[in-house]
């Protein structure tokens, strides 16, 4: 294996792949930073030119996009508060505070290097040990999915300290409005209310942008008349590369746990990155010293967020490449790639075309490197376009979200409703009630009542519905984690009043208003 | 209400348009290809395939275009609304486009309204148990469902979709009641089918030719034996008349002029006859097939007959 | 001062009901996750109201007059934006719209410098992001029924 590692490696560095690949990580970037543009779509729109490369070529440059877009997601997140793909979302929680505080380029520079290692991380771990992670990923059946959906909620437990009901109630509100749609299972047409486009449901990246983007401009741009997005300029300089590296290599244990948590909820097919981060962020948090800095700006948060996020990407290639099951969206456009190709995947990827694969894995590798040359040269000039006038680039990021929520689904009703949860979201910051455990009921819902409907079902030939849920030794671990997770605002106030310097994770009432 | 104004709409574009536009000079410019499912999925790579082929032989750009969402609703919803004027095509599937306007009642659109222009793609489907399933025939398989009702778990692709409608046929010719779990499309069911998570696999032929070393297939759904995989039985050969595929074409916007469609169809028919794409298409598990419009429609109506009772029957 | 426990009690308590309404016709795998999330939602709303009465959360919505006319009439430019843009055709609308924004945020706002300032970013803004939308990504924006 070592030897097709190297070989790949050497594939790679061949001045026109490693062109490609240089290409392919800055499309990804732009591409990750565009919000309403996602992963997906760049992948999709540049495979057609892959046609004509030869598939090392293509599939490199493919890999430099997926790369990319695992980072570019982070600018959008920390500069307007506008997670550039779903996977950011967490991002934004540290990130925009810091760029108000005019440390943006901190926030750039620790999601760049955060984003590389998480992503070196994972690689390593996908070509050592793939096919044992694969058959161990297909052990994710309908209660494991349920119950890591569960688990993804009881982050809103330990995400907001305010009045615990409010995240609750969000988080189902979530939940119900993931129901839009189609039903997975009964196929029944929901909560359409005539309109055929809801068939496919509420696009997720058109509720973030309404959530996020639009009440943080309703609110500072258009209601107080700020001058600029942040309270301070941006500087950019040579030194803070040099103390956002050093404070974390200084956080080791934070590095790699979010880098391998992403790495695992990467594999399970299907989970995706959108609740990888989240969860890294809630763990960092929740580990850390200090928990009370997260939230305010804090380049930890960052890079709990963006080293998981990126690691996700490598990790849904695991069941791809091992079984051809693509474990998240883009996954599934390299997958037609490959297939395209001539390239089953199985076991033949790793004999009969080793050459080919291992140069996509070393490119991966290659651009997670890439990523940070680029991301901490890009934060000078990232860092500056918060300093442009808020009257100048808050009516252009308003027109770059409208673009980007219709060329979605190619459908002028997504843009509406952008603009009318934009609406509610201002109302419920306002109302200090936070819109982001309704982000994350919208986006966990599906998973939970895909697991509970199906293991209700299976479990109901099988005999019981309870007894199938619970005695299986995944669902034991994922149960444990939700209770921990549960109850774990009540230890740490507990710990609190022993010590009362600490304090839980967020306080819901840190709105951005 | 809605369905009034779209079909107002068409018929008043239709007036608008089909006066001036000259069908000799068809096509003039770039014709929109529409994928009614996520990029990288079957129909993108069939029609992948194509694109090059059909700009060659149409001699204008093809664009292609993604609108995804409710298993393809939303793309054909979305196709009855352009007008017909052949400069705006889209995949269709079947039996997606035959049951879900007669399971949903409210999918946006009607199967009448797509003008079928070819079908070149057939996807038999087949129900398959892990090698190591007990089960080592479809025979083995029913005399244990009919000793325990709903005991036996198949899993398969979506609700109202061509794998539950083959479930629902299947129970009914061998009397007995099994338990479908539907997930979220071939790719998840497949994993779950591996991990052991159910015990029978309703699935299409190319997955079930990408994984055949693991699964041993019970029966195709076809009238012949599946030709990459010719030691499956078919179900017709055990005593079941059940045929059951997926299968790909692409259609037009109700009232294209059939001057039109025949340019279309002739481009289409053309890639499908051509051995090479044909060697392609059975190297990946599926069954190359060449309908123009006359057979196509008849095809669809045929299944529509077929499937309408078994519709009605289960529906609650 | 608006009691935003009540506030959101109320509002939380009249969606499930719009939601109980419109979803009692889906079969029971369809709407046996709705039906559970409807409890759920309405037990804590019931409890934000309890909430509300014991010891609610008081706050003023927008701190000013001057606040709540800007948000207001921010949404309203929106608004007329995003419903003449099938009519008008993406270019135009967009066109008009970012102009109008631009001077709607600048602090001295009819000056002849602004309005020029305005239009002139606005074409190039404008066009740079139709051009990498519509020609370099292939994304079909809306043309317009006034043209078509």
């Amino acid at each position: 294996m070592f030897d097709a590692a190297i070989s790949g490696l050497g594939h790679v560095f061949e001045i026109q792949n490693f062109l490609f690949l240089f290409i392919g990580v800055s499309m990804g970037i732009i591409f990750g930073a565009l919000p309403g543009l996602t992963a997906t779509m760049g992948l999709a729109l540049l495979v057609p030119f892959t046609f004509t490369m030869s598939p090392t070529s293509g599939l490199i440059m493919l890999a430099g996009i997926y790369v990319g877009a695992m980072y570019g997601d982070a600018i959008p997140a920390i500069l307007i508060n506008t997670p550039g793909t779903p996977a950011a979302i967490a991002t934004t929680f540290d990130g925009f505070p810091l760029a108000q505080k005019g440390m943006a380029q901190h926030g750039l520079v620790a999601a760049a290097i955060a984003s590389s290692y998480g992503s070196l991380v994972a690689n390593i771990v996908l070509a050592t040990a793939a096919p044992p992670l694969a058959e161990a990923s297909l052990k994710f059946g309908p209660p494991e999915y349920f119950w890591l959906g569960i688990f993804g909620l009881t982050i809103i437990a330990t995400l907001s300290s305010g009045f615990i009901i409010k995240g609750l109630l969000g988080g189902a509100v979530g939940m119900m409005l993931s129901t839009v749609g189609m039903a997975p299972l009964g196929g029944d047409v929901r909560l359409t209310f005539g309109y055929p486009e809801l068939q496919a449901g509420v696009e997720l990246i058109v509720a973030l942008i309404g959530f996020f983007c639009l009440p943080e401009i309703l609110s500072s741009v258009i209601g107080q008349r700020r001058e600029s997005y942040s309270s301070e300029k941006v500087v950019p300089r040579l030194s803070v590369i040099g103390e956002v590296t050093l404070s974390l290599l200084k956080k080791p244990f934070l590095m790699l746990r979010s880098a391998g948590i992403g790495t695992v909820i990467g594999f399970a097919p299907g989970a995706g990155g959108n609740i990888a981060s989240m969860v890294s962020y809630n763990e960092a948090c929740r580990w850390d010293k200090h928990p009370e800095e997260f939230g305010k700006g804090t380049i930890k948060g960052v890079a709990a967020s963006e080293a998981a996020n990126s690691a996700m990407a490598p990790g849904s290639l695991i069941p791809l490449l091992t079984l051809g099951i693509p474990g998240s969206p883009p996954a599934a456009v390299i997958l037609g790639a490959l297939m395209l190709h001539g390239m089953r995947p199985g076991a033949e990827l790793f004999s009969v075309h080793a050459p080919v694969t291992f140069a996509f894995i070393m490119g991966l590798l290659v651009a997670a490197l890439l990523v940070t040359v680029i991301g901490t040269i890009g934060s000078f000039i990232y860092a500056r376009i918060i300093n442009i006038p808020a009257r100048l680039l808050a009516p252009a990021v308003v027109f770059m979200t409208i673009l980007g929520s219709y060329s979605i689904r190619n459908n002028m009703l997504d843009v509406w409703i952008m603009f009318l949860f934009g609406v509610i979201g201002y109302a419920s910051n306002k109302l200090k009630f936070h819109p982001a455990p309704i982000v994350l009921g919208l986006i966990l819902g599906p998973f939970v009542e895909e697991g509970l409907v199906q293991s209700m079902l299976a479990g109901g030939a099988a005999g019981g519905v309870l007894p199938y849920m619970i005695f299986r030794p995944i669902s034991g671990v994922l149960i444990a984690l939700c209770l921990m997770s549960a109850f774990w605002p009540l230890f740490a106030s507990w710990r609190a009043k022993r010590q009362p310097k600490k304090d839980a994770c967020r306080t819901e009432d840190e709105t951005d208003a | 209400m809605k369905k009034l104004l779209t079909v107002c709409l068409a018929l008043s574009m239709m007036v608008a348009f089909t006066g001036p536009v000259a069908a000799e000079d068809f096509p003039s410019r770039a014709i929109t290809y529409q994928i009614t499912f996520n990029p990288g999925g079957q129909s993108d790579l069939e029609a992948r395939r194509q694109q090059p082929r059909l700009e060659k032989a149409l001699g204008v750009k093809v664009v292609i275009q993604y609108k995804p969402g409710g298993g393809g609703s939303v793309g054909w919803a979305n196709l009855v609304t352009q007008k017909p004027d052949g400069y705006f095509i889209s995949g269709i599937n079947i039996p997606h486009i035959v049951l879900q306007p007669m399971a949903r009642g409210e999918a946006g659109y009607e199967t009448e309204q797509l003008s079928p222009i070819a079908l070149f793609q057939a996807t038999p489907i087949g129900l398959a148990v892990m090698k190591d399933s007990p089960y080592q025939s479809l025979a083995d398989l029913t005399a244990y469902a009919e000793k325990n009702p709903g005991a036996v778990t198949c899993g398969g692709s979506g609700t109202w979709s061509g794998h539950h409608i083959a479930h629902l046929q299947f129970q009914k010719m061998a009397g007995i009641t099994m338990t479908y779990i539907p997930y979220k499309g071939a790719a998840p069911s497949v994993a779950a089918f591996l991990g052991g998570h159910v015990q029978a696999l309703w699935a299409n032929s190319n997955d079930l030719f990408q994984h055949k070393d693991k699964i041993r297939v019970l029966g195709f759904g076809t009238v012949k034996p599946f030709p990459p995989m010719p030691e499956v039985p078919t179900f017709k050969g055990q005593g079941y008349n059940l045929l059951a595929s997926i299968d790909r074409g692409a259609g037009a916007p109700p009232e294209t002029p059939a001057s039109v469609i025949q340019v279309l169809e002739k481009a289409f028919l053309d890639i499908a006859n051509d051995p090479g794409i044909q060697a392609q298409m059975l190297k990946d598990g599926f069954v190359p097939i060449a309908m123009g419009v006359e057979e196509s429609k008849a095809y669809i109506e045929e299944k529509v007959r077929e499937w309408a009772p078994v519709v009605k029957e289960f529906k609650k | 001062m608006l009691n935003s426990d009540l506030i959101i009690g109320f509002f939380s308590l009249g969606l499930s009901g719009l939601i109980f309404a419109v979803t009692r016709h889906l079969s029971r795998l369809g709407g046996v996750f709705i039906n559970y999330l409807l409890v759920i939602i309405v037990f804590f709303a019931l409890i934000m109201l309890i909430k509300g009465f014991i010891r609610p959360e008081k706050l003023a919505f927008f701190e000013s007059r001057v606040e709540r006319n800007n948000v207001l009439i921010g949404l309203i430019i929106l608004f007329v934006y995003l419903s003449f843009m099938p009519m008008a055709g993406f270019l135009p609308s967009s066109f008009v719209f970012y102009a109008c924004f631009n001077l709607y945020l600048a602090e001295d706002r009819w000056s002849r410098k602004n309005i020029l300032q305005s239009i002139g970013l606005s074409a190039v803004v404008v066009t740079v992001f139709y051009l990498m939308f519509h020609k370099v990504l292939q994304v079909p924006l809306p043309t317009g029924s006034w043209f078509e």
